[in-house]
């Protein structure tokens, strides 16, 4: 008896201390957004009055608008898009499938800010790309800082999250429905319509619903292509807002962010729901192996093609551009590449500490601090593994909270936080702050993580270990934690990507020792440090791709 | 004093009553069998007694001591019960290798390493595992993994074991041999075993008393032979051999005799406990081995004249398909038979009237 009512309090006490971890950011913002003057203003009082001020700016309803565009814009190009590369590479005859299955969501792990980099330095008004086509072909057809270029480059880019879910419940289709449908004669056009179209739609809405959700997310591709023309969305008119009165504006940034939540949270409840009916779809596992594919014919090619075009534009494109301009000393119309090649940018590059120490922290972040993150996702994992009660769901539903929180808006809540809390006030200059705002971004991820490893426990081995003699801690440590090993190290190096992707989260902590690559770069680019950017950049990605490279090596699924 | 008692146990899960209240009592030396069909609550009852499940009711005493008892809010945890529990899929540590899953629970005890390693041995020697005490249990065949799953759960010494269809991952002629093995090495150890199983035909051979479960109640329980000869109830008949079964309509009754009008025939038979009344529908069972199939003819009382339809040859004996106006019957018989009809004998002994 008595190890058991141990065991239940120690696991509240997790998921009251993970919900404090989570309410405490959510609750000062509320507060914050009540009060006329930042929280540690004596003066500041309990008012309306920054509801009032914010809904009175014009500025704010564009960039409402604009946000609420962006994210139907960039829906409508990233679901069909996706959908197709998903149906090319599941069940058709495309050649070059193999090769293209790990590229497909690279995108996926570059960070937006990056891409956005990309762009600018090729097609951007003085980019390579540009530049060249100038000299042969006279003035370009596109503009980059366009309102349609962020919806298409942000369509693009985020077509790989719909592969992901469409190519996955595409391939736990049973072949025998299809196979049935062909028996009663119908062609494999009608099929597709018929059959598999309406199995899959439940992951193509949800994967709707995500790219949507997203779009009130993304921070880094507005922030670079549309602020040059005055272009804001809700997140990077939040960022324009820290000094709009002269002094600090928290209440009015806090009012945002009550705004941002207040859209995003039913978003991720709708797709919480609709995963749960995606994932009923997707439990039709048929035994039988797919052996037919619909035979493309003269499309083969063609279809071959769209696929290598799309990641050569989305990827390789930018990618190469950032790489060619961090090897110049300078850029422009008239300047000959040959003359201008160059190592300086690197060797520089280490001279400057703010970004050798932004490398070494963002390094210690993504590997000591996921692993940190780990552990820390998966003691909560634990304390709900195998346990009904309502803490476990009240903790489900804790959990979700963060995902309504951009990164932007959860970095900010974690330093007034840190601002709030006089005992944890003089570590808000430190790494720690930053990796606690990471943590809380990551939750409701890094925790699938680890829960899904543990889904893979029999329960009866751990039963085992109990009638044999061991009590509920003792049969974790012993039996489910190193049953879920594997998947507690393939989800670190996940988190790992995740972390040095990041750069949001960190923009308001952004101090001396707590600098890393991505809130670094932001800063950097908004001084017009094109050089520095630009390497860190190629840092950045070089980073990502040997830890992709070594997730795929040791066989860790992409997706959790 | 027995060494396992559950009494009027009753367990409610995902809002379904599922054990209705259940009681058994298990001494040393004694294996009884939890019999029943698929879902009637056998696993739900074993691991209520380790304690895996949580009860609402009832009384579970192990080796005296109260271990649960729902109205006292008495509820040892499982590790505490000191019981040994062999899981259906043996649930073998995957981590671990074989010396390392039975060593796992000496280690618990703080029992010394040397100590541990001589009683594993033993332990693994008793059960003709000796020489793989270095493998993973993936590297094992069925038969080595259930015999390492009872290794682990009898190293620690419990009296009191619990084995959840230990039989049924084996393939039919593994499951013979288990069979024995397992009957044998209960009664040298001397241990008290409650063992789950849908399989009559095992029941039957290894216990020395089988409670039928039916929908969370006991519906009979009883020596094998008193299963096997004397059901109360039409589901026991039904459930223990294989039988034949035939509507028809109750005749007559007096001193647990009774008869049933079938089409023509009217059969006498023994009134089984509960019967329908007079002149009501009723059911006669006659298991396949009762049935005579009468040389020559005779229309003797509880004689019917049937067709031989088809006939199966088993091996050891015959099975022949007969039929007639309102009656199917199978019957074993040593021999083929020609093809027509037959009279076959069903002595009123054998034929139970419910
Ligand atoms: N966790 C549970 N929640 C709800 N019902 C359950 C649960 N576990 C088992 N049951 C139900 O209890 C009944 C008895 O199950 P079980 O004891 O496993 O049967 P048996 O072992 O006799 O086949 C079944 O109808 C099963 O569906
Ligand atoms: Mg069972």
């Amino acid at each position: 008896m008595s190890t058991a009512v141990a065991g239940t309090s120690t696991r509240r006490i997790v998921i009251a201390v993970t919900a404090l971890f989570v309410l405490a950011p959510i609750l000062l913002i509320t507060y914050q957004s009540f009060l006329t003057a930042p929280f540690f203003d004596p003066k500041a009082q309990l008012s309306l009055w920054a509801y009032e001020f914010v809904f009175r700016e014009p500025d704010f309803w564009r960039a409402l608008g604009t946000t609420a565009m962006l994210a139907v814009g960039m829906t409508a190009i990233s679901v069909p898009l996706g959908a197709l590369l998903a149906f090319l590479m599941t069940r058709t005859d495309m050649p070059g499938r193999n090769v293209l299955e790990p590229l497909l969501l690279v995108p996926i792990f570059l960070s937006p800010l990056v891409l956005a980099f990309g762009y600018v330095v090729t097609i951007g008004p003085v980019g390579f790309v540009t530049v060249w086509w100038k000299q042969y072909l006279g003035n370009p057809v596109w503009d980059i800082y366009s309102f349609s270029s962020l919806v298409v480059i942000a369509g693009l880019t985020h077509a790989p999250h719909v592969y992901l879910y469409a190519s996955s419940a595409l391939r736990s289709l049973p072949g025998d429905l299809e196979e049935a449908a062909r028996v009663t004669g119908a062609k494999p056009g009608r099929v597709a319509m018929d059959v598999s179209l309406p199995m899959i739609t439940p992951a193509l809405l949800f994967s709707g619903v995500l790219i949507f959700f997203l779009g009130f997310e993304v921070f880094g591709l507005p922030l670079i292509l549309g602020d040059p023309q005055g272009l804001l969305v809700l997140s990077t008119y939040l960022y324009k807002l820290t000094n709009k009165l002269g002094v600090p504006s928290y209440q009015l940034m806090a009012v945002v962010v009550m705004v941002i939540i207040a859209v995003a949270l039913p978003l991720v409840f709708v797709q919480r729901l609709l995963l749960r009916t995606a994932q009923r779809f997707i439990a039709v596992r048929g035994k039988a192996v797919r052996t037919n594919l619909v035979a493309l014919r003269a499309w083969r090619w063609p279809a071959f093609l769209l696929i290598a075009g799309w990641f050569a534009g989305t990827v390789m494109l930018p990618m190469m551009g950032l790489v060619l301009r961090s090897f110049v000393s300078s850029w422009g119309l008239g300047i000959n590449l040959i003359d201008v090649l160059t190592l300086d940018n690197y060797i520089e590059l280490f001279d400057d500490s703010e970004v050798v120490s932004a490398i070494i922290n963002t390094l210690a972040i993504a590997t000591i601090g996921g692993a940190l993150s780990i552990g820390c996702y998966t003691v909560i994992a634990l304390a709900q593994h195998r346990w009904t009660s309502a803490w476990v769901r009240f903790a489900d539903y804790i959990v979700m909270l963060p995902r309504a929180m951009p990164g932007i808006v959860a970095g900010l809540a974690i330093f007034w936080v840190f601002l709030f809390t006089k005992p944890l006030a003089p570590l808000r200059t430190t790494l720690f702050a930053v990796w606690v705002a990471y943590t809380l971004v990551w939750l409701a991820y890094g925790l699938r993580l680890v829960q899904s490893a543990l889904l893979q426990v029999a329960p009866e081995l751990e039963e085992a270990a109990r009638v044999t003699g061991a009590g509920l801690g003792r049969a974790m440590r012993d039996v489910t934690i190193p049953l879920i090993k594997h998947g507690m190290l393939a989800a670190w190096l996940l988190i790992l990507l995740i972390f040095v992707r990041e750069y949001s989260t960190a923009v308001y902590l952004l101090g001396p020792g707590t600098e890393v690559i991505g809130s670094l770069v932001v800063s950097r680019w908004g001084g017009g440090a094109i050089d520095i950017v630009t390497c860190l950049s190629c840092i950045n990605v070089a980073l990502i791709s040997l830890g992709l490279l070594v997730a795929l090596r040791l066989g860790v699924k992409l997706h959790g | 004093m027995a060494d396992l008692a559950v009494d009027d146990l009753r367990i409610r899960l995902g809002g379904n009553e599922i054990l209705k209240g259940v009681s058994l009592t298990l001494r040393r030396g004694e294996v009884a069998a939890l019999l029943g069909p698929s879902g009637s609550g056998k696993t739900t009852l074993l691991r209520a007694v380790a304690g895996l499940e949580q009860p609402y009711a009832g009384t579970i005493t192990v080796g005296g001591t109260t271990v649960f008892e729902g109205a006292a809010g008495i509820n040892q945890p499982t590790e505490a019960r000191g019981l040994g529990f062999v899981f259906q899929s043996y649930a073998l540590w995957p981590h671990r290798t074989v010396a390392e899953n039975v060593a796992y629970s000496l280690k618990l005890r703080g029992i010394a390493p040397d100590v541990q390693r001589d009683t594993v041995q033993k332990t693994l020697d008793s059960l003709g595992l000796g020489k793989l005490g270095h493998r993973f249990p993936h590297e094992l065949s069925g038969g080595q993994q259930q015999r390492v799953a009872i290794a682990r759960a009898l190293v620690y010494g419990p009296t009191v074991v619990l084995l959840d269809e230990p039989l049924s991952n084996l393939d039919a002629k593994l499951r013979e041999e288990a069979r024995a093995f397992l009957k044998e090495l209960i009664e040298r150890e001397n241990l008290a075993a409650l063992m789950v199983t849908h399989d009559q035909s095992e029941a039957l051979a290894i216990a020395n008393r089988i409670l039928l479960l039916n929908g969370g109640v006991v519906e009979q329980a009883g020596t094998p032979q008193e299963m096997y000869n004397a059901p109360e109830t039409l589901f026991v008949a039904e459930f223990m051999g294989s039988n034949n079964h035939i509507e028809g309509q109750i005749m007559g009754m007096s001193d647990g005799r009774a008869s049933i009008r079938i089409g023509d025939h009217l059969l006498d038979g023994q009134a089984r406990c509960a019967p329908a009344k007079v002149g009501q529908a009723g059911s006669a069972v006659i298991r396949l081995e009762g049935v005579h199939v009468a040389d020559g003819a005779n229309g003797g009382q509880n004689h019917v004249k049937l067709d031989l339809v088809t006939s199966m040859f088993l091996g050891h004996t015959w099975e022949h398909l007969f039929r007639g106006p309102g009656m199917t019957i199978r019957a074993h018989h040593d021999g083929p038979l020609s093809s027509g009809a037959h009279w076959l004998h069903l002595p009123a002994d054998r034929v139970w009237i419910f």
